[in-house]
């Protein structure tokens, strides 16, 4: 029985063509006197022929294939000019400080006018949906109706107060956001006739639960990340980066697609708690992502960082 | 350079009929693959062109220090990991509709011939005896005999040495064998039988 078992093992390295001249010889002596090993081979022949089998191809799978390619194609093209998830939010503070500013000037019976001209007439959807949150429920950012235009006649009932509707609002989320100047509230406050003046601070109130929910339905391919482009490197967790005004520096960008971009970061206590510190007060959230599906080590020496992209 | 790299670089720039010529040259093993991954011809379809869709978007990552095949079965092999993972939430393996587990043929006792079945009944019931490994010994068996990588090409695909691999396939191959002679589909001789029923009794 001995001899079988180390027959056993030339017969599976036959299959593979490993075997020497010597071990050929000794296999094909041993095979013409056991039938049991004979069978044996048999079988494993058998049953790699079958497993080898290349079956046809399913009738339009390739024009499948190579059109879900050419789809790709077309929308990456626009995808390198759609702005990451940072920019919108951003414009829409910058537009809510515009809103503020003319708040705070007075100015408001000659603004709306031109308020309304503006949005309609070339107004980004960014903008309209700012001048919305702003007007009407500054804690419901997702109440944003299909037409900007018609949100401006709604402007001078809602926007009166509103300052004081803000502070308080704002308080308990406890978000301090610089507004930047971005393009949106540029456009908007020099179409409204006002100097555009200095950046002002507001207390950010927007509430980014909604936006990450609906982009929730996408899930950050993680085995994938880690062995098409860290090469099957051992990690020790992955965090998920959803939401904020804008996304400080997490470190160099390994990998991006359509919804997410993949960054990789030392595992130091002390840095990874800097690093979460900074993304939060951003307005991120962070959490810990469990659902990778991937083993992780966590002695490994670094982790990864998903940000969710703007959609 | 090979050839393939040289498709590799130019659909790198974005050239979608490069692109192509690398689709051409492995969808049917891809989907032979992802076929046997999965047991279903509409699975392996999704998956097969998952694949390639995935491979196009990470084109930037492939900088030709493998071969394109282990690239591309690597990223097949996670997608058909991902894909069993998300299905075995779904599925009960072995059970009628009652949900009682449905015993298999005895064949020490009752083995007949017969019981060996034909074309695509005997591909049905090798699916299901390859659903039966553990993934590990089903991932050596794929990349080996279906996709017909070597040693040295599996091992770098799944991070273990090469004698590791033909271990492990051994033991995979031979698990496979027992199961499928248990389910009476492979005819075997007398005297194989009995020396798999001592095997067995130990």
């Amino acid at each position: 029985m001995a001899e079988c078992e180390k027959i056993m093992q030339l017969c599976e390295e036959s299959l593979d063509r490993t075997l020497t001249v010597e071990e050929q010889q000794q296999l094909d002596r041993h095979l013409d006197g056991c039938p049991a090993c004979a069978a044996y081979l048999a079988d494993l022949r058998f049953v790699a022929g079958l497993l080898g089998e290349t079956p046809a191809l399913p009738d339009g799978l390739h024009e499948q294939i190579m059109s879900g390619i050419q789809k790709e194609t077309r929308s990456t093209v626009i995808q390198t000019h759609r702005p990451s998830r940072h920019m919108p939010v951003a414009a829409m503070l910058a537009a809510a400080a515009a809103c503020v500013a003319l708040v705070l000037s007075g100015a408001l019976g000659d603004l709306m006018n031109t308020f309304s001209f503006g949005l309609t007439s070339g107004g980004s959807l960014d903008a309209g949906g700012a001048s919305n949150v702003t007007a009407s429920d500054m804690a419901a950012p997702a109440a944003i109706p299909p037409s900007a235009g018609e949100t401006g006649a709604e402007m001078p009932s809602a926007a009166a107060g509103n300052e004081t509707a803000m502070a308080k609002s704002a308080a308990p989320q406890g978000h301090s956001i610089e507004a930047p100047p971005a393009v949106a509230g540029r456009a908007l406050t020099e179409e409204a006739g006002m100097n555009e003046g200095s950046p002002r601070t507001i207390e950010s109130i927007l509430d980014y639960g909604e936006e990450s929910a609906d982009a929730g339905g996408e899930q950050p391919q993680i085995g994938a990340f880690i062995s098409e482009v860290m090469e099957g490197e051992s990690f020790a967790g992955c965090y998920l980066v959803e939401g904020g005004s804008e996304l400080p520096e997490i470190g160099q960008e390994q990998q991006r697609d359509a919804s997410f971009a993949y960054y990789v970061v030392e595992n130091n206590l002390a840095q990874l708690e800097t690093l979460l510190d900074t993304l939060e007060k951003a307005g991120c959230t962070v959490s810990r992502y469990e659902e990778s599906g991937v083993l992780f080590n966590e002695t490994a020496k670094r982790v990864i960082f998903v940000v969710r992209l703007w959609q | 350079m090979t050839e393939e790299k040289i498709w590799m670089q130019r659909a790198k720039k974005g050239e979608t009929a490069a692109f192509e010529q690398i689709v051409t040259a492995y969808e049917r093993r891809i989907y032979a693959l992802a076929l046997r991954s999965t047991g279903s011809e509409a699975d392996a379809a999704d998956l097969t062109q998952e694949v390639f869709l995935r491979a196009w978007r990470s084109l930037n990552s492939f900088r030709g220090e493998s071969t394109v095949s282990t690239w591309l079965y690597r990223i097949t092999m996670n997608i058909c990991i991902d894909f069993s993972r998300k299905k075995a939430f779904q599925t009960v393996p072995l059970a009628d509709e009652e949900g009682t587990e449905l015993p298999l043929p005895d064949t020490r006792v009752a083995y007949s011939p017969e019981a060996a079945l034909e074309g695509r009944e005997l591909s049905n019931e090798l699916q299901t005896a390859l659903g039966q490994l553990t993934e590990e010994h089903r991932q050596v068996i794929l990349l080996r005999d279906v996709s017909g990588l070597s040693y040295q090409e599996v091992g770098k695909l799944l991070s273990l040495e090469e004698g590791t691999v033909k271990s492990r396939l051994a033991r995979a191959r031979r698990k496979l064998r027992s199961i499928l002679i248990k389910r009476g589909n492979i005819s075997l001789p007398s005297a194989s039988k009995e020396q798999e029923r001592r095997q067995e009794n130990g």
